[in-house]
């Protein structure tokens, strides 16, 4: 799990949210409400994979990139987004 | 005929990805100084935006640029008698923006990364106010904060330009899937009636004859900041930390020596480009004051053919080298502004002239051309070129950014721009079919031979190509006497001629 601030833009279609999986975190990010202590962001990717040295071999789709899946066997990545007020609007670094 | 030279540089919004590459070289080479933190000689903006300052093209706010007022020219900025007007504004200017506008520079507190305390968690590199020192709770505001924001409506919707638009067009711009932007790259446009230079209280600013940069003398600014305020397209700056204001100079100690400006140069996208115009100083005033419907059209006859005998002959008489000569002839300025007639200025209707010129940006067609395509482009239908209206971006947004308001301008360019695009992929692909190319061209008045060139130009071309920079001449040229400078104080001080004392008008 990982916090972070949230941008409303026309861009994106109404009641859609997309996080990216790795978020800012040590430049101007104060800390958490919700963890405590912790800074907002995150730096790993939510799900990660390694890749099987057999599978880079020969001409198939072995890097097959998608919204939501990577790899020749996908891993699912969905993320589940929630958007709420802080509670406290006080900044806290 | 009295013929000027001009360096200017062209921009293809097409092929801007709003990278900002262009405004940090820019900053690297010039602006990092003390109380110039804030200042972007060159910037990118989102349009529609509201951009930096602030809602810069609204000149019922700023009051920048001429108006024609009882058939002479006048700065908007000093209404009334000028010179009694400028008395009594010299200390108190309502109009500049503020630094609320620009944004508050800030940088981050970067040694905290290494030198924090042991914590609960890892530590963070604060903002910290470039002005105060202190450090900021919130970053509220940036140079491009349009495009920072995603977008929002906040921000476009305060957009000048949206002005004349439709509602629905309006609604547009928090209609997901109709939603448009582009990005719009601005550096000083060195004008040929340059509102910072008739406002200047000191004479401290000048346009120089042989190629057209319009510069402040450091030593003479006395920092009364009327350039800030005249000029509309708000790019001469107040240097808080030395009290001289500051502004783009076309990075002339590179193009003196041939090199490309350094935004140009660093441009990924290589949308610019950078030639050599030549002008009839003699018409400038005519220029200004045409009616908004005609200052294009005004503005381009004015550039003189760089291929006619008479002007060549005038321009050796004016002691232009023949490298000049030479670049204004291959210039990619002249092409596109000129003979292809695809390039425009941006805001004409403000009336200084400026000399640096945007390709209107093409985007998709809105209405179902087919609705089995999913109504995106399908070269096949015949509205595919004749829908160029229909176009996501609204024509009228583009023409009341770049003509002053004539639609038609911008219909020209961009149906121009679709024609080479036509030529180019029946060359290629060979699905468009010979006689729709024919149709196309001949209804746009454009030759096969002009679209092989603007292909060439636009979509290939190198560095010598984009950048036809001819050198500065110094030995050849008439050194100015430094002596006669200051009598040249309150005119337009173009460069090194003699005789020259442009009437001034306020």
């Amino acid at each position: 799990m990982y916090v972070c601030r949230a941008v409303v833009s026309a861009r994106i279609p109404t009641g859609t949210a997309f996080a990216y999986h790795s978020q800012e975190r040590t430049i101007n990010i104060p800390k958490a409400e919700q963890r405590n202590k912790i800074r907002g962001g995150f730096h790993n990717s939510v799900t990660r994979q390694r890749l099987k040295p057999t599978l880079m071999t020969g001409g198939y789709g072995q890097f097959s990139y998608a919204f939501n899946g990577w790899g020749p066997i996908p891993i699912i990545r969905d993320t589940t987004v929630l958007v709420r007020k802080m509670r406290n609007q006080e900044v806290k670094w | 005929m009295d013929l000027r030279a001009q360096l200017s540089m062209s921009f293809h919004m097409d092929k801007c990805i709003g990278c900002h590459t262009c405004s940090v070289s820019c900053k690297n080479v010039w602006t990092t100084r003390r109380g110039a933190e804030y200042m972007w000689w060159n910037n990118v903006e989102t349009k529609p935006g509201a951009g930096y300052p602030l809602t810069w093209e609204d000149q019922e706010r700023y009051r920048g640029g001429w108006e024609v007022s009882g058939g002479s020219l006048r700065l908007k900025l000093l209404k009334g008698p000028g010179k009694i007007r400028t008395l009594a504004n010299i200390f108190f200017q309502p109009n500049l923006p503020t630094i609320d506008d620009y944004y508050e520079p800030f940088t981050f507190d970067y040694q905290n990364l290494f030198n924090a305390p042991a914590g609960d968690d890892q530590p963070v590199a604060r903002p910290k106010s470039l002005i105060t020192g202190e450090f900021m709770e919130k970053i509220v505001l940036g140079p491009n904060w349009d495009d920072d924001m995603g977008g929002s409506p906040l921000y476009a919707s305060n957009d000048p330009n949206l002005k004349g638009l439709s509602e629905s067009q309006k609604e547009m711009l928090t209609k997901f899937h109709k939603l448009f932007f582009f990005y719009l790259p601005r550096i000083c446009n060195h004008c040929l009636n340059p509102a910072c230079v008739a406002s200047c209280p000191s004479g401290a600013i000048y346009k120089r004859g042989e190629d057209g940069i319009v510069l402040i003398d450091q030593d003479t600014c006395r920092a009364w900041r009327f350039c800030v305020s005249a000029c509309p397209y708000k790019k001469p700056y107040y240097n808080w930390a030395n009290g001289k204001s500051e502004k783009c100079i076309f990075c002339y100690p590179r193009t003196e020596t041939g090199q490309a400006n350094a935004c140009a140069h660093a441009c990924t996208g290589r949308i610019r480009f950078v030639g050599a115009l030549f002008y009839d100083a003699d018409r400038i005033e005519d220029v200004a004051k045409s009616p908004d419907e005609r200052i294009v059209e005004a503005m381009r006859d004015i550039i003189l053919d760089p291929f006619d005998p008479r002007v060549i002959e005038e321009a050796r008489k004016q002691g232009m080298d023949d490298n000049w000569i030479k670049a204004a002839q291959e210039s990619p300025a002249y092409n596109l502004f000129k003979k292809w007639r695809i390039a425009l200025p941006n805001h004409p209707e403000f009336r200084t002239v400026p000399m640096n010129f945007y390709l209107p940006p093409l985007s998709p067609i809105l209405h179902n051309a087919k609705a089995e395509s999913g109504g995106m482009f399908d070269p096949e239908s015949s509205e595919f070129f004749n829908s160029i209206d229909k176009m996501r971006v609204p024509v009228r947004f583009l023409a009341n950014m770049l003509s002053a308001g004539n639609e038609q301008l911008v219909l020209e360019s961009l149906k121009k721009q679709m024609a080479v695009r036509m030529f180019i992929r029946q060359q290629r692909v060979g699905d468009v079919g010979d006689s729709a190319v024919k149709n196309a061209l001949s209804s746009v008045g454009l030759t096969a031979q002009d679209c092989t060139d603007i292909y060439r130009l636009v979509s290939l071309g190198t560095f010598q190509e984009r950048f036809v920079i001819p050198e500065t001449h110094r030995e050849h040229q008439t050194a100015v006497d430094p002596r006669t400078m200051y009598e040249k104080r309150g005119t337009v001080g173009f460069g090194a001629k003699n005789a020259e004392f442009p009437r001034r008008t306020w």
